[in-house]
């Protein structure tokens, strides 16, 4: 799976950074002293790279929690992110990941013990307050668990750290490690759906949307809540239909009081990134699509978005209340 | 393919296989070529290839044309005769290290290779020493795609059999006993090079419609556009020709194109 890793030479003798040498014995091993070095010269092509992505593992000595937009959360108000990793197993063509990072190598920060530290010193600094941590943003949070191990150290840090909560935010079905672990209340694991159509057309190597329901019926039947993320919404020949069956199809197999939250967001993207991804997939018939520039960003145009989010805001409270229907709503300045 | 090649003993594999031929026309460096290919024979060291590889960029039409520094080098541990690709490239003087891009799917060696100022007698570590790549990628990589940059070396002296005992013309036989694992590294980038490339259909329609009516630099972009979007949304070519037919200038054709593909734009 991984043929060449590059190390930082601060990280060579790291646990993580042993740990993956011993399971990738047949992997080429480069040291670089910054993975600056390799993940963001210009000149390199997300698409290529995307076939046969590298590992690099480094450190990060920066900030390394970051308070997420006012407009994005699930109830709470203290809402951070986190980045212990850099790109995705999956291949989604509407991610933004592919316009923001040159490279597509799976860059991991196997300092986690760091990343745990600020997140205590960051919830602490808010007395009673619950605090949210969202680990989804730049990567999958669970799709290359076997990799990385961090779900296992996250859910043992956070298992001591009750007023901190954390999303895990996944399309991934690798759920072992919570169904093996005593469920957390605080700890939320929210899948990313779009309808199996659509998924097939946009999203290699996801997982069926069957199988990802079967994951969360799994986890629900452990006690672990569970949350429902529609987004990015997807503009689609027989939209209702398709969402309503995809809709119908979560909730007949997971029992909503199971059922966290559930978030709907249009589909956006900053201009240039949207741009880059057009030249990287000119062929792409997602980005030729009914778009127009609102603000900064892309984004169907505004009468098509309403009437989508609408409709599955509708769908969607004819199964949950809604206390636990959350939008995103994109910064349009 | 492109190669830019450091001496004339080394390129002779390629000259034959591909069947090149010595470019007439005056030029700052030899060059072999065919349809398909083009050697530029550099002259030895970096700053030769530098200039090479700048004058071979200046031939290429996009950015998404591949190129491969391709010769002969000493390695530390490998023995004379193996082939390898270069994963980490660096000059002792100069802070960037290159990191060619780990795209090739095949069984061949990989190695650091360190360029020098002067032929490496010693072989200090295990890895490749030449001349030449260093410059080859820090010029290479401001006009073409990283991924499709690679350095390819066959080794041609280590610690057991050291340079003093080395003849140029071992170059050939060294090169040619590898060319169908350079051919093979040749199949593999040029696959990864079309991939990156627009569609030629689409090219050739925008051709098409280019040379029938006059557009604005902006009616330019907006008919590139608006082609590569009729193509990704299934739209028939046959309906575009007969629309252009009966198009009367090229703004109408871009209004009528348009409303074309305005209910097409939504994933099926």
């Amino acid at each position: 799976m991984i043929d060449t890793i590059y190390f930082e030479e601060q990280v060579t003798e790291h646990p993580q950074t042993l740990e993956l040498f011993k399971r990738f014995p047949q992997a080429t091993r480069i040291p670089c002293t910054h993975y600056k070095e390799i993940f963001n010269p210009s000149g390199q092509n997300f698409r290529i790279q995307k076939k046969k992505p590298a590992l690099i593992l480094a450190q990060n000595k920066g900030k390394l929690v970051h308070p997420v937009p006012a407009t994005y959360g699930i109830g709470g108000k203290r809402n951070f992110y986190f980045s212990h990793m850099l790109n995705c197993l999956y291949d989604c063509r509407y991610c933004f990941l592919q316009g923001m990072y040159p490279s597509a190598h799976y860059l991991l920060f196997v300092n986690y013990e760091d990343f745990f530290k600020e997140i205590e010193r960051t919830y602490q600094e808010a007395n009673e307050q619950p605090s949210w941590f969202f680990s989804g943003y730049d990567c999958d949070s669970l799709a290359l668990e076997k990799l990385t191990g961090f779900a296992k150290s996250a859910l043992t840090f956070f298992a001591r750290h009750p007023r901190a909560h954390l999303e895990l935010r996944t399309k991934s079905v690798a759920t072992r490690i919570l169904e093996k672990s005593t469920p957390l209340p605080h700890v939320i694991t929210a899948f990313s759906f779009t309808p199996q159509e659509i998924s097939d057309v946009i999203e290699r190597g996801v997982p069926s949307v069957s199988a990802r329901i079967h994951a969360m019926q799994k986890l629900a039947e452990k006690g672990w809540p569970l949350g429902i993320r529609l987004d990015p919404v997807i503009e689609c020949s027989d939209f209702t239909k398709r969402y309503e069956s995809l809709i119908r199809e979560i909730f007949l197999k997971v029992p909503s009081e199971s059922i966290h939250s559930v978030s709907v967001g249009p589909f956006r993207l900053p201009e240039p990134f949207f741009k880059k991804m057009e030249k990287l997939y000119p062929q792409e018939p997602l980005f030729a699509g009914n778009f127009e520039k609102r603000g900064k960003s892309i984004s169907y145009r505004r009468e098509i978005e309403s009437q989508r989010i609408q409709t599955c805001k509708d769908l969607l409270l004819q199964n949950i209340s809604s206390e636990k229907l959350f939008l995103c709503h994109p910064n349009e300045e | 393919m492109n190669f830019i090649i450091s001496m004339q003993a080394e390129a002779r594999p390629l000259i034959d296989k591909f069947r090149l031929t010595k470019r007439n026309r005056p030029s700052p460096f030899p060059v072999f070529e065919s349809k398909l290919h083009k050697v530029i024979i550099s002259g030895i060291g970096r700053m030769q290839a530098a200039a090479a590889t700048g004058f071979l960029i200046g031939e290429m039409k996009n950015m998404h044309g591949a190129i491969i520094n391709l010769g002969i080098s000493g390695h530390g541990e490998f023995p004379t005769g193996t082939p390898y690709l270069a994963n980490r490239v660096f000059h002792p003087e100069n802070k960037t290290i290159h990191y060619p891009p780990p795209v090739l799917n095949l069984p061949i060696a990989r190695s650091a290779l360190q360029t020098c100022d002067s032929p490496e007698m010693k072989y200090p570590q295990p890895i490749g020493y030449d001349m030449e790549a260093h410059a080859f990628c820090s010029t290479a990589y401001k006009g073409i795609t990283r991924e499709l940059v690679q350095v390819t070396k066959v080794v041609s002296d280590n610690p057991k059999d050291p340079l003093a005992s080395f003849h140029p013309k071992i170059a050939t036989t060294l090169i040619s006993a590898q060319i169908e694992s350079i051919a093979e590294i040749v199949e593999q980038l040029e696959h990864l090079s079309q991939e990156l490339k627009l569609e030629p259909e689409v090219l050739d329609m925008i051709g098409q419609v280019k040379s029938v009516h006059h557009f604005s630099v902006t009616q330019s972009h907006q008919l590139e556009k608006l082609v590569r979007h009729a193509h990704a949304l299934g739209f028939e070519i046959a309906e575009l020709k007969s629309l252009l037919a009966s198009s009367p200038n090229g703004k109408s054709l871009l209004s009528s194109l348009d409303q074309k593909l305005e209910p097409l734009r939504m994933l099926q």
